[in-house]
C-alpha cells in the first residue's frame, strides 16, 4: 500500500494526477469498502497536493485568484456529491467508475492540443 | 500581473471567474461521488482557460492540485462520518504521498508536457478496464 501512494502521489505531485490507482488498489487488493477506499484516496491526494504546495509557492508558479475561484465552489460541490455517495450501492459506485475514467482517459489521449 | 509574496494575483475577469467556479462546483461534485476524477476535471478546466489565466501552460499542473486541496479534504471529511479505517496505514500512506508528491514537484519541470498527459491518459484507462472487469 506505500509503494502504491508514493508512486501514485509522484504522478500527482507531478499534476499528472494517480488515476485512481490508489481506489483500485485499495479495492481490489487490499478489500475494502468503495467508500473507505475513496476516504483514504482524499487524504492520500490531499497530502501529495500539500507536499507540492511548498516547491509550487517557492518557484511561483501558483495564481490565488484561481485556486479560489475553483477551490471554495468546489467544497460546496464535494459535500454534496459525498453525501449523494453514501447513498449508491458500492457495486454500482465501482463500476461507473471505472467507465468514467476509460471514458476520461481516452478523451485525454485522443484530444487535439489547441494551437 | 501583480504579484504579492509567492502568490501571483492576476486579476480575472467575473466571465472566467464564473466559468472556474462552476468546473469548481463539478468537479467537486464528482470528487465527492467517487474519491476521484476531479483534478481529471480541473486539470480540463484549467486548461480550457489557462491563455487567460497562466503565462505558461505548465502552469495548469500547478494549480490544479493546490486548487483540488481543500475539496478533497471535504470529502474525506464527509466520508469519514460512515468509516473507521486503520489509523497506522492512513499515516503511512499519508507519509508516503508527502513524500511522493514533493519529489513529483521538483520532476514537473524536466519532463515534456505531452509526455505528461500520455503518462496520465494511459494510467486512467488500464485503472478504469481494471474497475469494470472486478
Amino acid at each position: 500500500m506505500v509503494i502504491v501512494a508514493f508512486l501514485s502521489a509522484l504522478l500527482a505531485g507531478m499534476g499528472v494526477g494517480s488515476a485512481g490507482l490508489l481506489v483500485v488498489y485499495l479495492t481490489l487488493f487490499e478489500g475494502l469498502p468503495q467508500l473507505e477506499a475513496q476516504m483514504i484516496n482524499m487524504i492520500f491526494f490531499s497530502a501529495s497536493a500539500a507536499a507540492s504546495l511548498g516547491v509550487n509557492l517557492v518557484k511561483k508558479r501558483l495564481s490565488l485568484a484561481v485556486i479560489l475561484s475553483v477551490a471554495v465552489p468546489g467544497c460546496l460541490g464535494a459535500a454534496a456529491g459525498a453525501y449523494f455517495a453514501h447513498s449508491v450501492e458500492p457495486g454500482a459506485l465501482g463500476k461507473i467508475f471505472g467507465g468514467l475514467m476509460v471514458a476520461t482517459g481516452a478523451l485525454t489521449l485522443f484530444r487535439k492540443d489547441k494551437r | 500581473m501583480r504579484r504579492k509574496g509567492y502568490l501571483k494575483m492576476k486579476n480575472i475577469d467575473n466571465l472566467t471567474a464564473a466559468r472556474l467556479g462552476a468546473g469548481g462546483f463539478a468537479a467537486g461534485v464528482v470528487s465527492g461521488i467517487f474519491g476521484n476524477g476531479g483534478g481529471v476535471l480541473t486539470v480540463f478546466l484549467l486548461g480550457a482557460l489557462w491563455q487567460k489565466l497562466f503565462k505558461d501552460k505548465r502552469e495548469i499542473y500547478s494549480n490544479a492540485p493546490i486548487s483540488m486541496l481543500p475539496i478533497a479534504l471535504t470529502s474525506a471529511l464527509v466520508y469519514s462520518s460512515g468509516a473507521s479505517p486503520d489509523k497506522a496505514s492512513l499515516i503511512a500512506v499519508a507519509a508516503a504521498s508527502l513524500l511522493g508528491g514533493g519529489a513529483g514537484a521538483l520532476a514537473m519541470g524536466k519532463m515534456k508536457l505531452k509526455v505528461l498527459s500520455k503518462i496520465f491518459a494511459g494510467i486512467m484507462i488500464v485503472s478504469g478496464v481494471i474497475m469494470l472487469l472486478s
